[in-house]
């Protein structure tokens, strides 16, 4: 017989106590004298139920959550039935499947990317062997870099970081690049409030996202790599290193890697905690040592990045995507999707919903499937508002729109856009105006102060925007905030200004009705106004 | 210069030695910045940490007086490795087959024995020198790029030696040999220190030369001069001979006048006493004048000591020419009114040289109505101003030789040939400094510019905010020397020489290399040359050894610490 | 060269040039405030954006290459109206007490409000920036004109090397910094004065300018700075012959950009010390009845380190008696001694026509090549 308790502990799950139901259960074990390993694992996504503990006794699995602390020794009785004792509580079993569908917030889902999180050790490079990590190394190392983009480019990858730029093509304009010396960067610079799939996935499986690149730099001809992490994520710092110390061990970076001839490295940087940094050119001037300001594009990385020399720049999903595409090919890829674009997209589910966490979906699925088939739909007592997808880059959509694709094309289209995958759903209790200032405040607050629109439009609207929620807006001012939101979406250097009006200009269009309450009616339908109580 | 300023910056290579750029020409540096971010690779050879290190791909810091040794390794690692141009050597120079035996004694390693640099230092400059590699190309390694374009920009740190004219020499060795001369953006560039120092030699204030350079051992040029300055054409012939022996050098008259050879001086604008060396020497001589007349914008050290002071106009008050490093000639023009009673120089000289005329019953033509018509006369007496007149300048300054009036001026020489044709290499060996520190002086001294002030100071240090911004005399020392003087940083100490002794603030830092001490000569309070020596000029121009005295360093009792001072002889 | 069509008008670009060089090389005018020609794009101004035929959005023309077949249009209503909203948007962050600034009338921050006819915000006014610094003897950091362009920050980076200034902070409360907010004098700064040269408004002005007049009161005059062998080019900016600014204007050697010798060392010109009449020595004067108080023994001292009282060393006499007593004593001399007892020594810091005339003094009247310069040392 062989057991294994599996104990989440990613930021998720420490933040609820995991390292505390971890250490339990350790002593649990050794005090019963149980023949089971305890062992530390990722994220599942499900962080409505953190603590999560899985129990694996062979092939069986159980997964319990919440698992706190003082649940840890009755779990390890109960499940083992050691001294009698009753077996745990229904409402502590999550799932009692390898596959966990029957829970219903997993049923829909279909993990790629996150496949391994929350399965594997994640400093464990045995683990993602015997999960097929580097399997699809092994076959790009065998095809030529060219048919490596184009398996990419096949398997109809579009930008996970939110813009949606076809990954293939990407990476052909640079390796097409006449510099011997090019350089690729993973853009782990998550910064959308509410959104964590970069950090789940780095350090829920670093190897995965490791091996991405590895695969990109064959295909484009890099030879060198850097990820950007945030610094708030001290534990995705720590995987990924440790992935990378026991990849150059093994020989999958540094140079003739399996014996193929590519050389490539990988370097973590630490982010400065600048939001903008998260756009590609400002990343860059960081890793260059330089002010995190963007610059004009073009020229584009690809032709001119890091030092001057043609960069690729994707972000974390991107590349955790690209093992995938070789191993199940890019036909199979691609079928997950849509039309347009192939794959999964991981979305960190938040808000006034029943079961938040992260979760990953095929792309094509509707935003009411995301909310209230995986997500439960809305928390007892209240009744859906609005979802804000894109974090504040975003838009917010009403119930009308939630058979909405989770597509780039068709989110465009609402005027909230695909984003990196922050999705915070509200309902009645949240004001629009409220939300839409608080998200202004935001950006406002991160503005680079490099263009002029963004530096003090932002300013304006958020002033405007605050007026309108003490009650002493006037109809002047809607206007006003269209005109300004115009000027900056249309004149700002770089994206968090041209996206940074979204959130006003979909309320405004999906929610002028509260606009209108504040202004003429000095009330706040939600209440949340403390001015116009 | 060779070349001009605004090629610097499409340059692919650029050797800075004995030049602190940024300071002494700042706007220069600007150049360099600009090439460096272009792409460009800077080297910098100088046994001071000057500011453009910062930029510099490689600092090779040669013990002070030894660099000749370098030079000579670079050369060596350039022809034994292939680096060479053989197109340009064969076609263009002579005398390669002497250069290349006399280098083989100059392998990188014995040149790194000699001068402290490391050998593979001294062969990467060689490569990139001589190649032209920008930083790209430099780090590309195997693919060979074509030739790129190399610079050498140098100051006084090559020219105020006892072998000065040996050590240039040696750099248009470096030059030719690769072919970095006679096209855009190469040369041997000399950054010149003054304003007006390449004009006042382009117009014949040498004793060997006329105006445009014309020999005064040529009969026909002094001819030529006599006929156009006479006052009338009658007399030319007859009466008006010119001197035809050469005169004596800068030092050479300080010399004879303190002997009482040299009877009576004129000085115009130079205010000897701070920027020559040995101050000791020169007020000797000054003082053994029987008449010295100085004319000048403020009453000078050098004025003080004057029988007849003469007010001038400064350059804000008048019109005229600077020609500037780049042989660019420029129009002047007059902003403010003169102060009081003070008078253009040229005008002054016109007054005394009428007066003088009649006495010596040399009467000359002096009717001049403006300096533009001063400048119509060079140009009709030098073929190389030819061209140039107060008219073409309006719009824009014009490099010479400028022949004619549709002539556009010259951005770079020796395109096609050298002035004397082929260019003759100069097998040359380095020599030691004239004055070797010992157990007595330990330290070297160099003298040289910080970047607020200018000469002897009467003009920077009457300029409010560059004084404010550095107020008196220090020395920079490395920690080492500090250390073993006692000396700390900030404090007062004593810097002395065998010719006098100064009071200086101790600047302690990384600057300057162990054994070394650099002392600015812009602070009369301590006038940095009370140190140094006015012997063993350089055999060919003459100039004075300002970057090489052996000195001591003290530390002061507390009494004496308190301002910065000078004084001579130097207290035993 | 590549042909392309700003305008309707088809329009030649040299290699590497944008869209603004060539607007501007074919007489276009396009808004600008944080462009400088010798400097990097920067692209944060956001005023010349242009359209450009196949692009959805409006393109900064300022980091735009010239591309064969582009078709560019520069002015239309759309853009006119962006441009008028930034800089309404700019003018709420501005104060606009032109009456009093120092830069009226060279402000390009001024030109254009005056252009799109604002002569005020429509938006709340709020200053992001309070900060005053005058630490120091040169220059005058006043934040509150600064418009976040960045000229400073590049031109100190990009062309003087001394990276001295960086913007800190970010967004409404970014503005440049030293390092640490440390004093200029602690920094790498060199005062060269260029960053107040390129900066548009009056956030940079020299210490010594503030009050002395406003722009159209000045008188400038192009000339040559009197320091090193460079020979920048420099205008001199005056009122009633005080010196009030010194500028580069463009000329070959140093293009607009000087050092702080050249921009802030011309102090010297109208200084009290400026000698205004000829002087004899006192020993001279004495022994020539010119005076009847005996020599002081001043005269014997150094005169290193000494700064003599006006008259303590020398007496003022006329011209004529100077250039009489000159003139006679150096005929004595040479009637005595020959030609070659004498020397004369020229100047560096005076002009050709100077020098020309010094030599053929002393060859001409005096008869001897003992002429030098000091070009030796």
């Amino acid at each position: 017989m062989r057991s294994t308790v599996k104990v989440g502990t990613s930021t998720c799950g420490l933040a609820t106590g995991a390292e505390a139901t971890f250490r339990a259960l350790q002593e649990a074990v050794s005090e019963t004298g149980l023949a089971v390993s305890t062992q530390r694992t990722g994220c599942l996504g499900a962080c409505h139920r953190e603590p999560l503990v899985e129990i694996v006794v062979d092939g069986a699995h159980v997964l319990y959550g919440p698992v706190t602390a003082d649940r840890a020794r009755p779990l390890l009785e109960g499940h083992f039935t050691l001294h009698g004792a009753p077996p745990p509580p229904e409402d502590w079993v999550v799932s009692r499947t390898p596959d966990r569908r029957d829970y219903a917030f997993f049923a829909p889902q279909v993990k790629v990317t996150t496949a391994n999180c929350g399965v594997i050790d994640p400093l464990s490079l045995e683990d993602y062997l015997a999960a097929g990590g580097y399997e699809g190394l092994r076959r790009a190392l065998a095809m030529s870099p060219e048919a490596v983009v184009a398996a990419v480019t096949d398997g109809r990858l579009r930008g996970r970081g939110g813009a949606g730029y076809p990954t293939g093509l990407k990476w052909k304009i640079c390796r097409s690049q006449p510099d011997p010396l090019k350089y690729l960067v993973c853009n782990a610079d998550e910064g959308d409030p509410g959104a964590f799939m970069d950090r789940t996935l780095i350090e829920g499986d670093p190897h995965r996202v490791l091996e991405g690149m590895i695969i990109a730099a064959h295909g484009i001809g890099a030879r060198w790599g850097y990820a950007y992490v945030r610094a708030e994520y001290p534990l995705a710092v720590k995987h990924l290193e440790a992935a990378i110390a026991q990849a150059r061990d093994a020989g999958y970076l540094g140079t003739d890697i399996l014996g193929s001839g590519l050389d490539f490295d990988v370097i973590v940087k630490e982010g400065a905690g600048a939001f903008v940094c998260g756009e590609e050119t400002a990343l860059m001037h960081s890793i260059e040592g330089r002010r995190g300001t963007p610059r004009m594009r073009p020229p584009y990385p690809a032709a001119s990045g890091l030092w001057g020399h043609p960069t690729n720049i994707n972000n974390v999903e991107s590349y955790a995507s690209v093992p995938s595409i070789m191993t199940g090919g890019a036909e199979w890829f691609s079928s997950l999707g849509t039309s347009e674009s192939g794959g999964t997209k991981t979305f960190a589910l938040a808000g006034a919903i029943q079961r938040t966490g992260l979760v990953e979906v095929p792309i094509g699925v509707s935003l009411r499937q995301v909310i209230f088939d995986v997500g439960g739909g809305i928390r007892d007592g209240h009744s859906f508002k609005a979802v804000q997808i894109g974090g504040p880059s975003g838009g917010c959509l009403p119930e009308c729109l939630l058979d909405t694709p989770v597509d780039y094309g068709p989110l465009r289209a609402t005027g909230a856009i695909m984003g990196s995958g922050g999705m915070v759903v509200v309902d009645d209790t949240t004001c629009m105006v409220d939300l839409a200032r608080y998200f202004l405040s935001f950006t406002q607050d991160e503005s680079c102060g490099k263009c002029i629109p963004c530096r003090i439009g932002t300013r304006k609207m958020l002033g405007i925007l605050t007026k309108i929620t003490r009650g002493e807006g006037d109809t002047a001012d809607l206007d006003r905030l269209q005109q300004v939101a115009h000027t900056i979406h249309t004149t700002s250097l770089c994206g968090l200004g041209q996206t940074a009006p979204n959130p006003v200009l979909t309320t405004l269009r999906y929610f002028r009705d509260e606009y209108a309450a504040h202004i003429h009616d000095r009330h706040c339908p939600a209440g949340t106004c403390t001015a116009l109580r | 210069m060779t070349n001009s300023i605004r090629e610097i910056r499409d340059t692919d290579c650029i050797l800075v030695i004995g030049s602190n750029t940024g300071e002494a020409h700042p706007v220069i540096s600007y150049e360099v910045v600009r090439a460096t971010r272009r792409g460009a690779t800077l080297i910098v050879i100088d046994p001071r940490k000057i500011s453009l290190t910062r930029h510099a791909a490689l600092h090779l810091r040669p013990a002070p007086g030894t660099d000749h040794a370098l030079y000579l390794g670079m050369l060596n690692a350039i022809v034994t490795r292939g680096w060479l141009d053989r197109e340009f050597v064969g076609g263009r120079t002579e005398g390669f087959e002497a250069l290349a035996a006399h280098l083989e004694a100059w392998a990188p390693e014995v040149a790194a024995a000699a001068c402290g640099v490391p050998a593979e230092q001294i062969v990467e400059a060689a490569r990139l020198y001589a190649l032209g590699l920008r930083r790209t190309a430099a780090e590309g390694g195997e693919s060979a790029p074509p030739r790129g374009a190399s610079t050498i920009l140098y100051g006084m740190g090559i020219t105020e030696r006892s072998n000065g004219t040996e050590l240039v020499k040696t750099l248009a060795n470096l030059a030719m040999v690769t072919g970095q001369i006679g096209r855009p953006s190469t040369g041997v560039n000399p950054l010149r220190g003054q304003v007006n120092v390449q004009g006042g030699c382009d117009m014949g204030c040498l004793p060997n030369v006329y105006p445009g350079y014309q020999q005064v051992a040529d009969p026909a040029v002094r001819a030529k001069f006599a006929r156009a300055w006479a006052q009338r054409q009658s007399q030319a012939g007859r009466e008006l001979t010119m001197p035809e022996a050469p005169g004596l050098t800068f030092i050479e008259m300080i010399r004879a006048a303190a002997d009482g050879r040299i009877r009576a001086m004129y000085i115009m604008g130079q205010n000897l006493m701070m920027t020559n060396p040995d101050a000791t020497l020169m007020e000797r001589a000054m003082r053994s004048l029987e008449f010295l007349v100085v004319q000048e914008i403020f009453l000078t050290e050098t004025a003080q000591l004057a029988h007849v002071v003469l007010p001038a106009a400064s350059f804000a008050e008048k019109s005229g020419t600077f020609t500037n490093t780049e042989r660019r000639m420029q129009l002047i023009r007059p902003f403010a009114r003169p102060p009081g009673e003070a008078r253009p120089d040229w005008a002054i000289l016109c007054e005394v040289g009428r007066r003088l005329g009649r006495r010596l019953r040399r009467p000359l033509r002096w009717a001049y109505g403006s300096a533009a018509e001063v400048m119509r006369e060079v140009a009709a007496l030098c073929s190389i101003f030819g061209g140039i007149t107060h008219e073409r300048l309006e719009t824009v300054g014009l490099q010479w030789p400028c022949p004619s009036p549709e002539h556009p001026g010259t951005l770079f020489l020796h395109a096609e040939q050298f002035s004397r044709g082929r260019g003759r290499f100069h097998a040359t060996s380095p020599a030691p400094p004239f004055e070797p520190t010992d157990d007595a002086y330990p330290l070297v001294l160099s003298t040289g510019r910080i970047l607020y002030h200018y000469n002897g100071g009467p003009m920077t240090r009457r300029a409010a905010p560059l004084d404010w911004r550095e107020p008196r005399a220090y020395a920079e020392i490395h920690p080492d020397d500090a250390a073993r003087a006692g000396v700390r940083d900030g404090q007062a100490c004593l810097v002395s020489s065998r010719r006098g002794s100064i009071r200086v603030q101790a600047r302690v830092g990384g600057v300057v290399p162990p054994g070394m001490i650099y002392v600015p000569f812009h602070f009369r309070e301590a006038a940095a040359n009370l140190l140094t020596h006015a012997d063993g000029l350089d055999a060919g121009a003459k100039t004075p050894e300002f970057k090489f005295a052996a000195v001591r360093l003290e530390r002061l009792r507390a009494e004496r610490s308190g301002a910065a001072g000078g004084s001579h002889p130097p207290p035993e | 060269m590549v042909a392309l069509t700003i305008d309707g008008r088809k329009v030649e670009a040299g290699a590497g040039s944008t869209v603004l060089d060539a607007a501007l090389a074919a007489g276009i005018e396009i808004p600008r405030l944080c462009h400088h020609p010798e400097l990097t794009a920067w692209g944060g101004c956001r005023l010349c954006l242009v359209e450009v035929e196949g692009q959805q959005a409006p393109v900064p023309s300022c980091g735009l290459a010239a591309a064969a077949g582009m078709v560019v249009i520069t002015h239309s209503e759309q853009l006119e109206a962006h441009r008028r909203e930034v800089l309404d948007l700019l003018l709420s962050d501005h104060p606009l007490n032109c009456v009093i600034c120092e830069k009226a009338g060279a402000c390009d921050l001024q030109r254009y409000a005056y252009e799109f006819g604002l002569s005020e915000s429509s938006h709340e006014k709020e200053i992001a920036r309070k900060l005053y610094q005058d630490e120091n003897a040169f220059l005058v950091r006043d934040h509150q004109y600064c418009i976040l362009c960045t000229r400073c920050v590049r031109v100190c980076e990009e062309i003087v090397g001394a990276s001295a200034i960086e913007v800190a902070q970010r967004g409404f409360e970014a503005f440049v910094a030293t390092p640490f907010d440390a004093p200029l004098v602690e920094t790498p700064c060199t005062f060269c004065g260029n960053c107040v040269q390129v900066c548009p408004t009056a956030a940079l002005v020299p210490v010594d300018r503030i009050g002395k007049g406003r722009e159209w009161d000045l008188t400038r005059t192009r000339t040559v700075c009197p320091y090193c062998g460079t020979g920048c080019g420099i205008e001199v900016a005056t009122r009633g012959g005080e010196i009030v600014s010194v500028s580069g204007y463009g000329a070959p050697a140093n293009g607009e950009f000087l050092c702080t010798k050249g921009r802030f060392g011309l102090g010297f010109v109208g200084h009290p010390d400026r000698l205004r009449r000829p002087l004899i020595r006192r020993d001279l004067a004495y022994s020539l009845g010119l005076i009847d108080t005996p020599p002081p023994a001043a005269l014997g001292r150094s005169p290193l380190g000494r700064s003599p009282a006006a008259g303590e060393t020398h007496v003022e006499v006329d011209w004529e008696i100077a250039l009489d007593l000159v003139a006679d004593r150096l005929a004595a001399v040479v009637k005595e001694s020959g030609p070659d007892a004498f020397a004369g020594i020229g100047s560096a810091l005076c002009t050709n026509e100077d020098n020309y005339i010094f030599q053929k003094l002393v060859r001409g009247v005096i008869g001897t090549n003992n002429v030098d310069l000091c070009a030796r040392v």
